[in-house]
């Protein structure tokens, strides 16, 4: 008895810590980053499910409601292909697009925003124009204007969302770039003869990262809602592979008939949004905290 | 004490730095921060370097580094001239001569160990060791266990060693002091200052000292130098110029000093200088000070003055330097 206690003691030890630190998460980031978690494993462990099959049609089954038939838990879309499977096999499609997406997004912005604010004068000048050209550029437009020449494909929309989103990533990392590059500790290694590349690395990039961190995962809820409409529209990823935006564009048409067509992957989208968004509140917070410490330590 | 003899260390002759200011449809002007400005500094010495904010001391030691844009004039640092140096000869001359920063708050990187910001000297000219930055961290009076932290778990004083550590690193021969105390509490000064007098000791260091605190440049410095507006005023070894001021600047300088005790304070006649300095932008013709000097008469308007030698070793940029003595005796 004695020795199962002991042997215990460090485990619940540990549970009420792990308690404690969800008890302090505000309630916000604690929901976003369940809903979070629930799709990570959604999207996961449903492929692995003896049903799973997002392509094959079987028009005798054809607009199942959810919960009506075993085989198929969230029912069927018009030309009876399972939901479920489909759910999951299109947030796969959509969330590694999205975060394709936003990779290139936070390395450009990271390259470009560094270098016109570390460097300034015509660099940034142009910098800058081309990021407000951009800014000024109707992605939708751009997108329809290049897969009229091309045909749609999911790699063409990578790149155009890839090249489009970068701005907001590049203001930031500019903005802290010139704040820091007249400190001394920035000077310091221009003095012992370090190139432009060393002290970027060494002594403002560590000083950006967590900001980008941050605009990322507030980007991640962006990135997908306008990738949602660009399949909604048909310019991303083609049938019969599914995504989230192109089942809601099926199921738009089904409205009347069958509402859930529509409504299963929108509720997926908007989960996964608002769950991105209440993560990053708590970012934001956590990465201010150390900051305002070391404000209040040099004052 | 003072060492004249060999090649100087640095060698700064009529160094120049001008500043284009105004852009835009206005008659661009040339701000001359820095105005043919003189020094030299050998091996074990200290050059206190003085004069109030804005006379372009800091611009100077920016120049030494090349950070500052060179108009005119020669920089030699042990013998090479390195006024316009590349960036691979910034390296060569980082082993030569380091500097210090005045704020132990933005000098040291928040993100970094104090380890790795002691180490980052070493790593740029390749040649890291890490029990080499252990003894210069030891060496400035910061513990091993304390070398992983970061610089926010430090106190001023404590980064300000860190920042002599990082400077030291390279062994180099010069320390440029860009005011390394004034930022610290007076009793943490005399403990950094002993410190670098330690170190000058060892390592035979030469120290270019910059601050308007006089009496902590009266306390390190072997010869002076006053600044204004961007001229060297008067120049000669620290005694002299304490005891026997010569240009009227540098006599306002010193009856300025607050004096720590109040009975003797209230003894001094208040003699403090008037008005603000002239904009660089555009100085006053002829001598710079005589917008402010209590002696300025139609010459000073008419010709600029040059330094002069008045004793061996002491000079000033001052047409009528004896008069105020008479005055003052009297």
């Amino acid at each position: 008895m004695s020795q199962l206690a002991s042997s215990r003691r460090p485990a619940v030890r540990r549970t009420a810590r792990t308690r404690r630190r969800i008890g302090r998460l505000p309630l916000l980031p604690f929901i976003g980053a369940v809903l979070l978690a629930v799709m990570a494993v959604f999207i996961v462990v449903v492929p692995m499910l003896p049903g799973f099959d997002p392509l094959t049609q079987n028009l005798s089954m054809a607009r199942l409601a959810p919960f009506t038939d075993a085989a198929h838990p969230l029912g069927t879309d018009s030309i009876g292909r399972d939901l479920l499977s489909r759910l999951a096999e299109g947030g796969r499609i959509t969330m590694s697009i999205t975060l394709a997406v936003v990779a290139i997004n936070v390395v450009l912005g990271i390259i470009l925003g560094l270098c016109a604010g570390f460097f300034g004068g015509w660099i940034d000048n142009v910098i800058g124009l081309v990021s407000d050209a951009n800014l000024a550029m109707p992605v939708v437009l751009l997108l329809i204007a290049i897969s009229s020449v091309t045909g749609p494909s999911a790699t063409l929309m990578i790149v155009v969302l890839g090249c489009t989103f970068w701005m907001g990533y590049a203001r930031v990392a500019r903005a802290i770039a010139i704040s820091l590059r007249g400190r001394d500790f920035v000077v310091a290694p221009q003095i012992l003869g370090a190139g432009a590349a060393w002290t970027i690395r060494k002594h403002i990039l560590p000083h950006v990262l967590p900001q980008m961190l941050i605009l990322a995962v507030t980007d991640i809820g962006v990135v997908m809602l306008v990738q949602a409409g660009l399949d909604f529209l048909g310019l991303g990823v083609q049938p019969p592979s599914p995504t989230w935006g192109g089942m809601i564009l099926e199921g738009q048409k089904m409205l009347r008939l069958s509402p859930w067509q529509a409504i299963i992957p929108g509720t997926a989208i908007f989960m996964l949004v608002v769950g991105t968004q209440f993560v990053s509140q708590l970012l934001t917070a956590e990465s201010s905290t150390p900051l305002r410490k070391a404000r209040r330590a040099n004052v | 004490m003072m060492d004249v003899r060999g090649e100087p260390l640095l060698d700064i002759d009529d160094l120049r730095v001008q500043f284009q200011v105004g852009s835009g449809f206005g008659a661009k002007k040339v701000v001359k921060a820095v105005d043919g400005v003189s020094l030299s500094l050998h091996s074990g010495q200290t050059l206190g370097l003085v004069g109030e904010s804005g006379c372009g001391k800091s611009t100077l030691l920016r120049a030494l580094f090349g950070l500052s844009p060179v108009a005119g004039g020669k920089i030699t640092v042990a013998g090479k001239d390195v006024t316009h140096a590349g960036r691979r000869e910034r390296r060569m001359l980082s082993n030569h001569m380091q500097m210090v920063f005045q704020d132990p708050y933005s000098a040291l990187d928040p993100r970094m160990t104090v380890h790795e910001i002691v180490a980052e000297p070493l790593r740029v000219a390749g040649r890291y060791n890490s029990r080499e930055v252990e003894e210069l961290l030891d060496r400035v009076g910061v513990s091993a266990e304390m070398s992983t932290r970061r610089p926010s778990e430090f106190s001023g004083g404590q980064r300000q060693r860190v920042g002599i550590a990082r400077a030291l690193a390279l062994r180099p021969r010069v320390l440029i002091l860009d005011e390394p105390v004034s930022a610290l509490d007076v009793s943490i000064q005399a403990q950094v200052l002993n410190l670098l007098g330690d170190l000058q000791q060892e390592f035979g260091l030469a120290y270019l000292f910059v601050s308007h605190d006089l009496s902590v440049v009266r306390h390190i410095a072997d010869e002076i130098a006053v600044m204004y507006l961007g001229r060297i005023v008067e120049r000669g070894a620290a005694d002299a110029v304490f005891r026997g001021p010569e240009h009227p600047y540098t006599r306002s300088l010193l009856a300025s000093a607050p004096i720590a005790d109040p009975t003797r304070s209230r003894q001094r006649p208040p003699r403090t200088l008037a008005g603000e300095p002239p904009d660089a932008a555009n100085p006053p013709s002829g001598c710079a000070f005589r917008s402010r000097c209590p002696q300025a008469q139609d010459r000073c308007a008419e010709q600029l003055p040059q330094l002069r030698e008045s004793d061996p070793g002491h000079s000033r940029a001052c047409f009528f330097p004896e008069i105020p003595i008479r005055a003052a005796a009297s």
